[in-house]
C-alpha cells in the first residue's frame, strides 16, 4: 500500500530513514543482530502511538522479532519492517534482499533452531511470504482485540 | 489520530542478592535510554548453581547466555537452576539456547531447571511443545 507520506525523519533508535502515514509506517534496519531489538522498539512505539492494547503489542513484538531474526540469519541483508494498523487488524511485513526459502519445520524438541516460524504459525491470524523481485517478503496479520485470549 | 500513550517498558532495580553474586555477565542493548539491558548473574549455592536472567533474550543477547550456561555445564556443574522471573522477552533464538543447554547438561549427567518464567514466556514454551521437555518450576 503506497499512501503519501505525512512526514519523514531519521529514526533516533537506530533504524534508517522512515516514513509514516496515519496507521502505516516502515523503516530499514541494518544486517546486525541488534536490529531485532531495534525493530521491536520501532514497532512498539508505533503501536503505542496508535493506541494498541499492551497484550496485542507484546504479540506483535514477538512475531516481528522472529521475522527480523530470520532475515538477519538467512539473508544477511538490511531488512525493511513495515507495520500497518487498520480498524480490525495489524499487518507487519519484513522484507530482505535474500532469495531464501521460507520453511515451516515440524516440531522437534531436540533442535536448537527452526522454531521462529512455528511461533508465527501458532500465533498469527494469517501469515505468508512471497518474492518481490528484490528479495523475500514475509508477513503476518493479527486481528484485534482478543487475540491473546484464544 | 494518535492517542498519547507511554511505551511503558519495564525496568528492574538492583536487589539485595547482588551481594552474593559470584559472577555477573552483562551486555548493554542498543537502546540509548537504557532500562532494557540484558544481564546474567550466577550464584553458587553449593548443591546448585542459580543463573538469573534479566532483560531480553534474542539473537543479539542469546550468545552470552549460551556461553555462560555451557561454561557451567562444561566445568561439571550437575544442577543448574535458571531463574527467569526477570526475563522480559524471549523468542525462538532464546528457546534454542535452553534446548542446547538442556541437551548438553543431560549428556553430562546433569540437570537444568527453569524457574518462574513470566506468563508470556511460559506461553512460548507451551506453543513450541517444549514445556514437557523442560523441568519448569513456578
Amino acid at each position: 500500500m503506497n499512501l503519501p507520506t505525512s512526514r519523514a525523519r531519521s529514526d533516533p533508535s537506530g533504524g534508517g530513514p522512515r516514513s509514516e502515514t496515519n496507521g502505516e509506517i516502515s523503516t530499514v534496519f541494518p544486517a546486525v543482530a541488534p536490529s531485532a531489538s531495534s525493530a521491536r522498539r520501532f514497532v512498539a512505539a508505533a503501536l503505542h502511538r496508535w493506541g494498541c492494547p499492551d497484550a496485542l503489542v507484546d504479540l506483535v513484538l514477538l512475531l516481528t522479532s522472529e521475522l527480523v531474526t530470520n532475515a538477519y540469519r538467512h539473508a544477511g541483508s538490511e531488512t525493511r519492517v513495515s507495520i500497518r494498523c487498520d480498524e480490525d487488524r495489524i499487518r507487519v511485513e519484513v522484507s530482505d534482499k535474500g532469495g531464501g526459502e521460507v520453511q515451516l519445520r515440524p516440531f522437534d524438541e531436540n533442535r536448537t533452531d527452526g522454531r521462529g516460524l512455528q511461533i508465527v504459525d501458532a500465533l498469527a491470524e494469517r501469515w505468508g511470504h512471497h518474492s518481490d523481485g528484490a528479495g523475500t517478503v514475509v508477513w503476518f496479520e493479527l486481528v484485534h482485540p482478543g487475540v491473546m485470549a484464544r | 489520530m494518535e492517542p498519547a500513550r507511554s511505551c511503558g517498558s519495564s525496568s528492574f532495580t538492583p536487589e539485595s542478592w547482588l551481594g552474593s553474586l559470584t559472577a555477573v555477565v552483562s551486555r548493554s542493548s542498543d537502546t540509548p535510554a537504557g532500562g532494557d539491558d540484558f544481564r546474567i548473574s550466577v550464584r553458587d549455592d553449593g548443591d546448585a548453581v542459580t543463573v538469573t536472567v534479566e532483560g531480553e533474550v534474542d539473537v543479539a543477547t542469546a550468545p552470552a547466555l549460551r556461553d555462560e550456561l555451557y561454561r557451567l555445564i562444561d566445568r561439571g556443574t550437575k544442577r543448574i537452576v535458571v531463574d527467569l522471573a526477570g526475563m522480559d522477552f524471549i523468542d525462538s533464538t532464546g528457546l534454542g539456547v535452553f534446548v542446547g543447554a538442556l541437551k548438553r547438561s543431560r549428556e553430562g549427567g546433569g540437570e537444568l531447571e527453569l524457574r518462574s518464567p513470566k506468563p508470556a514466556a511460559r506461553k512460548i514454551f507451551d506453543i513450541t511443545g517444549l514445556s514437557s521437555a523442560f523441568n519448569i518450576a513456578g
